[in-house]
């Protein structure tokens, strides 16, 4: 595959199948991402769309020695929010709603966002929420998450730590230790 | 270590292997004994657990496809804009003026992961380290929030060194300008397009490129975030400016004037050479000295 800094000067010039392949290989997290956070599924195609959109205008002012993984979630997380927001006023879906189609991956999809852990995220605390999922869902590094957040390490270190532990007190799950090992 | 609990922080880098030796004996002498850190540990551990065997799922693709599809033009890079800045700025300021000093500087190279930004890590996280709850009495232990003002005010303390002084060789001192004075907050939403989240919204964090400006009051920082010190700016060399207020302040400003800008890993506010003058005049006319650096960087 081309690699993402042509791929970048190629959509920064209007190429649409070059956007399409940057997102490609982004837009599984993006859109779990949105997922869990929102607790839905169309309102998460909704974020993910409005993302897309507003990266695409924007691509043209994307500065190289930025990621464009880093830079396209950080619009990702605004789209949530914004969603978020949106679903407040009134003008969303409602939790754990998925479209309707004959894929059966939208079943596990369904499943998921009635399980114990959507509960659990939709409870969590948001800050906390954005951290443990960019990390222990996205996979990316911490270094990574601060950028996106535009916040110190060492915050998002303690994020990650806090929200992973709240998350399973949550889920219901012991903080008992273990006798052996620690 | 031993004696008092770990701070978040602390447990985190523990249970990542991240701890130098000394440390990590230490971290185990107290967790030995401490069934707090002990439960805290575990309790992270099933929480991390729990999300990465979750599923992941895949966006539709025809609404993957229909959305590229319909995407519109893109935006012209511009660096001046038509929105009201100066009356937004004006509620910002006064929360500039009380959250530390920004300086304005520029640099003739890329490199946003520069050797400042490295230097300004560890900084950051002493701050957030220091700033952790430790008390043996477990004050602060509660997960919800209660280590978010050390958690912010990390954010706020990354300063770094600035980078080599070749690095700076494009600036000119500037004046000190005055302070504005506070009219009304500006409704204009369409510009909520980057600036790196304010702390205490990390959901808000969008692309550097059009910041969104943030409420003022998500700008200020809690009564436990400190200034941050001054960076050592190398006089004579880059410096164009310097300005009142946190990172967050400076790049929500720029960006209502069109201006692209991004906070680097050390605080600093970065901006693309093609706007320097343009930074520097408008950071001139509205903000006090004081201590971010904002850099230029080349190639963007």
């Amino acid at each position: 595959m081309e690699n993402e800094s042509k791929l970048v000067k190629r959509a920064q010039s209007g190429d649409k199948n070059a956007f399409a392949e940057l997102i490609e290989q982004e837009q599984q997290r993006l859109y779990t991402l949105a997922v869990r956070e929102l607790g839905s599924a169309s309102d998460a195609e909704d974020a993910v769309q409005e993302a897309l959109i507003r990266a695409w205008r924007a691509l043209p002012r994307f500065r190289a020695e930025a990621s464009f993984s880093t830079w396209i979630y950080r619009i990702q997380l605004n789209a949530i929010h914004d969603q978020r927001s949106k679903r407040a006023r009134g003008g969303g879906s409602s939790l754990d709603d998925v479209p309707e189609t004959a894929d059966p991956r939208d079943a596990l999809l369904a499943s998921e966002l009635s399980g114990a852990l959507q509960a659990a995220l939709n409870e969590l605390d948001e800050t906390y929420r954005a951290a443990v999922l960019m990390s222990d869902v996205s996979g990316l590094s911490y270094r990574e998450i601060a950028g996106i957040l535009g916040v110190a390490e060492g915050t998002v270190k303690s994020r990650i730590f806090r929200g992973r532990a709240e998350l399973a007190r949550l889920l219901g799950t012991s903080g008992a230790a273990p006798e052996s090992n620690l | 270590m031993e004696d008092t609990h770990l701070n978040d922080i602390q447990l985190f880098e523990y249970a990542n292997g991240e701890l130098d030796d000394g440390d990590r004996l230490r971290a185990d002498g107290h967790i030995a004994h401490c069934d707090e850190c002990r439960s805290l540990l575990t309790l992270a551990e099933s929480g991390a657990s729990a999300l990465q065997s979750s599923p992941r799922f895949d966006l539709r693709a025809e609404r993957l496809s229909s959305t590229i599809n319909e995407l519109g033009p893109q935006e012209k890079r511009e660096t001046r804009g038509v929105i009201p800045w100066r009356r937004w700025l004006t509620v910002l300021a006064p929360v500039a003026a009380v959250a530390g000093v920004v300086v304005i500087v520029v640099i003739a190279n890329n490199g946003g992961d520069s050797g400042a930004s490295e230097s300004a890590a560890p900084a950051q996280e002493a701050v957030a380290e220091a700033a952790a709850p430790t008390s043996a009495d477990g004050e602060g232990r509660a997960l919800q929030g209660s280590a978010q003002a050390a958690d912010e005010a990390a954010a706020d303390a990354a300063l770094a060194e600035p980078d080599s002084a070749d690095l700076f060789s494009e600036a000119a001192p500037a004046e000190a300008p005055s302070a504005p004075t506070v009219e009304a907050a500006s409704e204009d939403a369409s510009a909520a397009e980057s600036a790196p989240a304010p702390a205490e919204e990390p959901a808000r964090a969008e692309e550097p490129a059009a910041a969104s400006p943030a409420p003022a009051a998500e700008l200020a920082p809690s009564p436990a975030e400190e200034p941050a010190p001054s960076p050592a700016v190398p006089e004579g060399d880059g410096l164009i400016a310097s300005v009142t207020g946190p990172a967050e302040v400076v790049v929500a400003f720029l960006a209502t004037m069109e201006i692209e800008s991004s906070i680097a890993p050390d605080g600093a506010v970065e901006v693309a050479r093609e706007v320097a003058d343009a930074t520097a005049e408008a950071l001139a006319a509205e903000f006090p000295a004081g201590p971010v650096v904002v850099r230029v960087i080349e190639g963007g």
